[in-house]
């Protein structure tokens, strides 16, 4: 069943065209990667989806309401909440104070995720609590970010290039978070640089290029077209 | 002795009122980014109306209507003139607010006339509260500080312990991202505006009787209130505040010291020479009162740029 869908999404960055008419769609509880290279246009994709660069034309779906057009906060009451590549910690407020400007009243027939869940999924967040966001560390930031986003109670979560810059202990643990707020229901987008992550996490990998969506199929049918990954994926 | 503490309170008074100003117009532009010129005309209009209250009702009525009055007033100008210009950058705000300063103050005349109206204290409130080497100390400056102190304790309350506070300091920080976790920051920036006016408005309706209530309030005290935010720092209020109180004390100890450099001069023995010089050398400090703000803000601005409490120090 389709939760969201995106058609001939356009979108213009000042006078720049960078979304040339993408068009997808994401079932109910599924994990997709977005992949591409830098430039090709997905953190911009995540921005109009979430309403922070207004889409120049096209439609975004959930369930049935139209979502192209409406203000942020809108969007993400709907159902959609959106973790930036930029993390965009509140840095003047304490971790706690952070999470909770993410908390929303929990939806019907959805599971309603608790701070102490977070706490649970991130013991670092639950030790400082009481420190402001600013003086913690970028992988904090993260999981910070994550479950901020995460209070909102969302039915679909786009998570913009998590895992950027970050040890691989952290990379681990928060694929391992990310794995199992899908499994309990938030359908999720995943944007990320880094192939393996998205091979081991995502049932489909679409690539980005140009603006548009050029490749779309299961890990192992991106695994099994080189062509693919050369023209659109690898650095030379 | 008499006169530092006499001074020190009337300072205390007078720094408290200029930060029940300078808050409003400090988070506005923290927030905003606005530069609000009309801030002090929400000043002036809380004098008046409460004035006109007063006069018709009973003067505690009127510290309660005024500023919810001017608080509406202050969410009409937000909603549906600011808001209509925003995105078009600052000198169209400035403008803007610069026009309505112009409006308010061409309407108070038009109204209440050019000249000072007889704005003064409740009888409960007109004698002295205490006295201090035999000089009364007026009961209405203590209810001034009063006002101001619990204002400023709820303002702290609000701002720290409450979801809506913490929002607000979100929204200050990255409105964009505050609206993509589900909150209304438009919504968010008019509830700021507003209760930034109703300070106004409130420090209007007490100050009115304080000092005098004149279609010249409004200039003057635009002055003092842009010097405090800079000096304090744009956005913080932590800074405004202790910029208020410096101000404040600066200016009423200013007042009373009767010192020129031609009595610096004396010490050395060159005080007759000095006095014929005159000019600068005989200017006395009381007399450049008003103008001490301006050097101190100068001051500030060559040494610290940002403000005392700014962020880009």
């Amino acid at each position: 069943m389709t939760l969201l869908s995106v058609t001939n999404l356009h979108s213009h960055y000042g006078k720049s065209h960078i979304l040339h008419g993408m068009s997808f769609s994401l079932a109910a509880g599924e994990m997709i990667a977005l992949l591409g290279r830098n430039g090709s246009g997905r953190s911009t994709a995540m921005k109009a989806i979430m309403g922070l660069v207004a889409p120049t034309r096209g439609s975004i779906k959930l369930d049935t309401k139209e979502l192209a057009g409406l203000p942020s906060y809108k969007i993400n009451r709907a159902g959609i909440a959106y973790v930036p590549e930029e993390r965009l910690a509140f840095s003047n407020l304490t971790v706690e104070e952070n999470l909770h400007i993410g908390v929303a009243a929990p939806r019907p027939n959805a599971k309603a995720w608790s701070l102490e869940e977070m706490y649970g999924f991130f013991p670092r967040l639950k030790e400082r609590r009481n420190v402001k966001a600013g003086s913690i560390s970028g992988g904090e930031q993260q999981m910070l970010t994550l479950c901020r986003s995460l209070l909102g109670q969302p039915s679909v979560i786009l998570i913009d290039e998590p895992t950027e810059g970050l040890a691989p202990k952290i990379v681990d643990h928060l694929a391992d978070v990310m794995r199992d707020i899908n499994r309990q229901g938030v359908a999720s987008i995943l944007v990320e640089q880094k192939m393996t992550i998205a091979l081991k996490l995502c049932s489909r990998c679409l690539i980005m290029g140009h603006g548009a969506i050029v490749f779309e199929g299961t890990p192992e049918e991106l695994i099994a077209t080189p062509s693919v990954r050369r023209e659109w994926l690898e650095v030379a | 002795m008499e006169f530092i503490v006499i001074s020190a309170l009337n300072g205390l008074v007078y720094g408290l009122l200029l930060f029940m100003v300078s808050a409003g117009l400090t988070l506005i532009f923290g927030m905003m980014g606005i530069v609000n010129f009309a801030h002090a005309s929400f000043y002036m209009l809380g004098a008046y109306l409460s004035f006109t209250i007063a006069r018709i009702s009973n003067f505690w009525l009127a510290l309660l209507i005024a500023p919810l009055i001017v608080m509406a007033a202050g969410m009409f100008i937000e909603r549906f003139m600011l808001r209509r210009v925003h995105g078009f950058g600052h000198s169209q705000q400035l403008l803007l607010t610069f026009g309505i300063a112009f409006v308010f103050e061409e309407l108070v005349k038009l109204f209440w006339g050019n000249f000072p109206v007889a704005y003064r204290p409740p009888p409960l409130l007109s004698g002295p509260a205490f006295s201090l080497f035999g000089t009364n100390f007026p009961s209405y400056r203590v209810f001034v500080a009063a006002v101001a102190i619990v204002l400023l304790g709820l303002l702290y309350l609000l701002l720290q312990k409450t979801r809506i506070g913490i929002i607000v300091r979100a929204s200050v920080q990255r409105p964009g991202m505050v609206s993509a976790l589900g909150h209304n920051v438009p919504l968010v920036f008019l509830g700021v505006f507003g209760v930034g006016a109703w300070m106004a408005g409130l420090a209007g309706a007490v100050g009115g009787a304080l000092l005098t209530t004149s279609p010249t309030m409004s200039g003057e005290m635009s002055v003092i209130a842009f010097v405090v935010v800079v000096v304090g720092g744009l956005g913080s209020l932590l800074g405004a505040f202790i910029a208020s109180l410096l101000i404040g004390l600066l200016t009423s100890f200013s007042v009373g010291f009767q010192v020129s450099l031609a009595d610096v001069a004396q010490l050395f023995g060159y005080g007759e020479q000095a006095r014929q010089i005159g000019g600068l050398l005989t200017l006395e400090i009381s007399s450049m009162s008003a103008s001490l703000p301006a050097l101190l803000m100068l001051v500030v601005l060559l040494t610290r740029p940002a403000g005392l409490m700014g962020d880009r120090n």
